[in-house]
């Protein structure tokens, strides 16, 4: 007997990737459709992040010349684990906000979540998600695409930024990394990079193991006058710590009955 | 580093807590002169003194009400119920006291108390002295519950269990004593409400507790080497329930599987089932499966325990042949 | 099987009647200011539960309340001899336990009416009464358990060496659960600054006890039996009470050990609000009506020289904060929506998943 169900991954996409399942062979048992088979028909690798890399650049953005204020910039590799087609921006939010309020910097205490976005201007602005800290990543992704969830960076005079420290999500944009500009006002920017497949050393039963895993360059631009270096980069390894811990980013279907 | 057996890692998590706080105290039948039936409390007594380290009258209700009102008035106890079984007996202090009193007095009360016991069969001892109740807890409302498969998991949640200011119920598992491993040197103190990933894979995510997750891990090897790739979860905690991280495997893996010491109703497994089916509807790529033991009390002759308590054969069948079809 | 409803019709066993003499404790060594606090404290429960009656008869107070009508004398006659900071332990009938530490009748009182300003924010209801800062460590619903925690908190105190001692308030049916018994022989075997105080009101719920208890006196005929001295009292004579407290309390403190004390006294109503308490005999009940705790009391100070415009300026004082209470509770808000969802945990939330 053929098997004409699909199973629920399949379904979902098959009607992201615009595959008609009708037509399609499968190679499951009984002819089952895999979400490989689906994947291949629509010509996507069945491994995301392959497809990430592909899309790549090798450059980096370098902030202009002459912004008149001295930065610094450190960058390490976040372990992600197996591979996954889900954003990393969202994981990189909750690990910045999480290590903020373990060891708040120039005021930023993991309550509120600043993230750099890029005005239709093209200029790059700073846009703030209050009360974020609770927030697990599915939650900051809707929030993050929901324009009436950020509100406009408080200019008034006298008025600190809601949170000294942003986050930039190069990932989105399909870059490996960045150096962004240090927009006035911010004492830092970590920005998180695209993952890409990386043989690594894992660890099973206390014995390394090599395997495929998914790494994502985390880095950090700040003003050293307001973060020193030290700072910096202990930010940047209990990042690196959080995105590690939470490895994969959560499911995008709603949460609900929590 | 040292080698310890899961019994000395529970010794060792009480007292690097007592060392570390003069409040915490351990009270319970036969854990002070005796080290526990289990010797799971061994050198206590010696250590800290039968001010701290209490023997107790075979009375679970009287324990336990102790420990509550102590917990209430500025110490943070450590009560034992000798086998998880007894908690029936003193059901009404767990469910009706410990659990509520913070939410009926609307905050008044802080209950940073730690209840262990020795929970799980696999030791021929009957179906009075074998159960695996961890899901009574975890049915009701205010008890945090947490269930280590290693002996470094024991020392770390231990501390968790103590310094967190809820009430706890720690469930060490009788079956997995005697096991030991290497545990590192210097204070342990773990987190309360996390899975951790024991052996990652592709194919599937298996979730297990307590004696379940050395079996679902021998499973996983045999697996691999008929080519199936399964990724192994130690739940560790069901209340706080880490939801973010079973889910995440799910995403990858799309498919489910739950292992489960208990009888077959209404056991953890079911309950993370229903949340996969709900927000991982469509990461799934076939039914969520639990194996557990079936709807019985257990046997107590070892022939028909093994038979019943899901066994390393029995979990390799059950994935495999889930997922050819 | 011999069973008590062969030997004789539901609600017409032997009446058992209270003392004859109101004036034996008329020259005991207390001292004028505490016998009208004594007294004042017996007011504020006397009003303060009539009050909350007709609140219930209104439909105002929900579900169900548990009144100490009658039963005043032991309430305040330990209230007033406890130190500040020892603790207190009550069941399901409580409200008289409550104020007798000091807690104010606004928040109680509001909290029977289920309001945001109640002590428990709405969520704990009349039967969970508890006030942590007045020592008042809780009213239990489950009769029994109490016994063990109130063990619990004493055995803290003995631990700090505080001297701080626990006092547990129970009825007469909870001397047959297990937990009753459990309690009392660790807190024997520990010797715990604790004092077990049995309000025999002679009736469990609807059951006489002397039906379903294998001895006569509930509570001190079974002290022997956990090493304890058997000591019954007169509930409804707030001096005995006071001074049988003053002793036990100070036994505990000094590190002797557990009291247990048995307090004959009566309910004028029913079990709960919703029971009007058919199955007493009518001789017993009058009898017992006009053994009235306040109204012994009252005599007791006149005999005593005090003047009556002062007993009742007090009376006067009592009654304008029963009212003030009902007005102030009455007008609080109801409990906001999510506070349904808070102070399960520590954290304050509820909760269980990530």
């Amino acid at each position: 007997m053929t098997r004409q169900q699909h199973s629920p991954r399949v379904r979902r996409l098959a009607g992201e990737h615009g595959v008609d399942l009708a037509g399609l062979r499968g190679s499951g048992p009984a002819g089952r459709v895999r979400p490989a088979d689906v994947l291949a028909a629509a010509g996507q690798p069945a491994t995301p992040s392959a497809a990430v890399a592909a899309a790549v650049p090798a450059a980096a953005v370098v902030p202009a010349a002459g912004s008149g204020r001295t930065v610094a910039a450190a960058l390490v590799e976040a372990q992600l684990g197996a591979a996954d087609d889900r954003p990393v921006g969202p994981l990189a939010a909750v690990a910045l906000l999480r290590a903020l309020r373990r060891t708040p910097l120039a005021d930023a205490d993991g309550r509120h979540l600043a993230v750099l976005v890029d005005g239709a201007d093209g200029r790059r602005g700073v846009r703030v998600l209050r009360d974020a800290g609770d927030l697990n990543p599915a939650a900051v992704a809707r929030r993050l695409t929901d324009p009436d969830g950020l509100a406009e960076e408080a200019s008034a005079a006298g008025d600190g930024p809601a949170s000294a420290v942003a986050l930039c999500d190069s990932a989105a944009a399909g870059l490996l990394h960045e150096v962004p500009q240090l927009p006035a006002g911010l004492a830092a920017v970590v920005s998180v990079g695209a993952p890409v497949e990386r043989p690594t050393v894992v660890h099973h039963d206390g014995q390394p193991m090599l395997a495929i895993g998914a790494v994502s360059t985390v880095g950090i631009v700040h003003d050293p006058a307001r973060i020193t270096p030290a700072a910096a980069h202990a930010l940047l390894g209990a990042v690196r710590a959080e995105l590690e811990t939470l490895r994969s980013t959560t499911n995008p279907t709603t949460n609900r009955n929590r | 580093m040292a080698q310890l057996s899961y019994r000395e890692a529970v010794a060792r998590g009480i007292a690097q807590e007592m060392d570390r706080d003069e409040r915490v105290v351990l009270v319970g039948e036969d854990v002070a002169g005796a080290g526990g039936v289990f010797k799971t409390t061994a050198g206590l007594l010696d250590r800290f003194g039968p001010r701290r380290v209490v023997d107790t009258p075979i009375s679970e209700q009287a324990i336990l009400g102790a420990a509550m009102g102590a917990a209430m008035t500025g110490l943070r106890p450590v009560a034992e119920i000798m086998f998880s079984d007894f908690f029936a007996v003193c059901w009404d202090i767990v469910v009706n006291q410990i659990a509520k009193t913070r939410y009926m007095t609307n905050g008044q009360v802080s209950l940073p108390l730690v209840i262990k016991s020795g929970n799980g069969g696999s030791l021929r001892f009957g179906a009075q002295h074998s159960q695996s109740v961890e899901n009574w807890a975890m049915a009701v409302p205010g008890l945090k519950v947490v269930s280590p498969s290693t002996p470094t998991d024991v020392v770390g949640l231990m501390a968790a269990a103590v310094r967190s200011d809820d009430p706890v119920l720690f469930f060490e598992h009788k079956g997995l004593y005697s096991g030991r491993a290497e545990v590192p040197d210097g204070e342990i103190v773990d987190t309360l409400g996390t899975a951790k990933i024991r052996r990652p894979g592709r194919d599937a995510t298996v979730v297990a507790l307590g004696l379940m997750v050395p079996r679902a891990l021998r499973a996983a090897d045999e697996l691999a080497g008929r080519g199936i790739d399964v990724e192994v979860i130690d739940v560790r905690s069901l209340v706080p329930l880490d939801v973010t991280t079973i889910l995440d495997s799910v995403h990858r893996t799309g498919r489910l599987f739950t292992v489960e010491e208990n009888p077959r109703l209404l056991g953890w497994g079911a309950e993370i089932a229903s949340i996969a089916v709900d927000e991982a509807f469509w990461d799934l790529d076939g039914p969520v499966q639990r194996i557990t033991t079936p709807h019985i009390p257990l046997p107590s002759a070892d022939s028909l325990e093994d038979l019943v308590i899901p066994s390393v054969e029995s979990i390799g069948q059950t994935i495999e042949k889930a997922l050819q079809s | 099987m011999t069973l008590p409803l062969q030997h004789h019709p539901y609600g017409e066993h032997d009446a058992v009647l209270p003392p004859g003499d109101v004036t034996r404790h008329d020259s005991a060594p207390i001292d004028l200011d505490t016998r009208l606090h004594l007294y004042r404290r017996q007011q504020e429960m006397r009003q303060f539960e009539k009050r909350a009656y007709d609140l219930f008869m209104q439909q105002l107070v929900k579900g169900t309340s548990h009144l100490s009508l009658g039963m005043e004398a032991i309430a305040a006659g330990f209230g007033v001899a406890m130190r500040a900071d020892d603790y207190s332990f009550a069941t399901y009938r409580g409200h008289a336990h409550t104020l007798a530490r000091g807690v104010g009748m606004t928040p109680v009182l509001a909290e029977l009416l289920g309001r945001a300003n109640g002590l428990l924010g709405g969520k704990g209801g009349s039967m969970h009464l508890t006030s942590v800062e007045h020592g008042m460590l809780g009213s239990y619903a489950i009769i029994g358990a109490h016994l063990t925690i109130a063990n619990g908190a004493a055995w803290s105190a003995q631990y700090r060496g505080s001297g701080q001692v626990a006092v547990c308030f129970f009825g007469d049916g909870t001397t047959n659960i297990g937990a009753f018994h459990e309690a009392l022989n660790y807190a024997a075997v520990y010797r715990l600054p604790v004092v077990f105080v049995c309000e025999n009101n002679l009736y469990m719920e609807y059951t006489v006890t002397s039906d379903i208890t294998a001895v006569r006196r509930p509570a001190a005929d079974r002290a022997a039996a956990y090493g304890m001295t058997p000591i019954e009292i007169d509930g409804n004579d707030a001096d005995e009470v006071y001074q049988t407290a003053v002793a036990a309390l100070a036994r505990a403190r000094s590190g002797a050990g557990p009291s247990l004390v048995e307090a004959v006294t009566y309910r004028h109503g029913g079990h709960s609000r919703a029971d009007p308490g058919k199955y007493r005999p009518a001789a017993e009940v009058a009898a017992w009506q006009a053994y009235d705790p306040v109204a012994i009391y009252r005599g007791r100070l006149r005999r005593l020289g005090v003047d009556p415009a002062q007993l009742d300026r007090i009376d006067k004082e009592v009654a304008d904060a029963v009212d003030e209470a009902t007005e102030q509770a009455s007008a609080g808000e109801l409990p906001p929506p999510g506070s349904a969802m808070t102070e399960l945990w520590a954290d304050g939330g509820s909760s269980w998943r990530n």
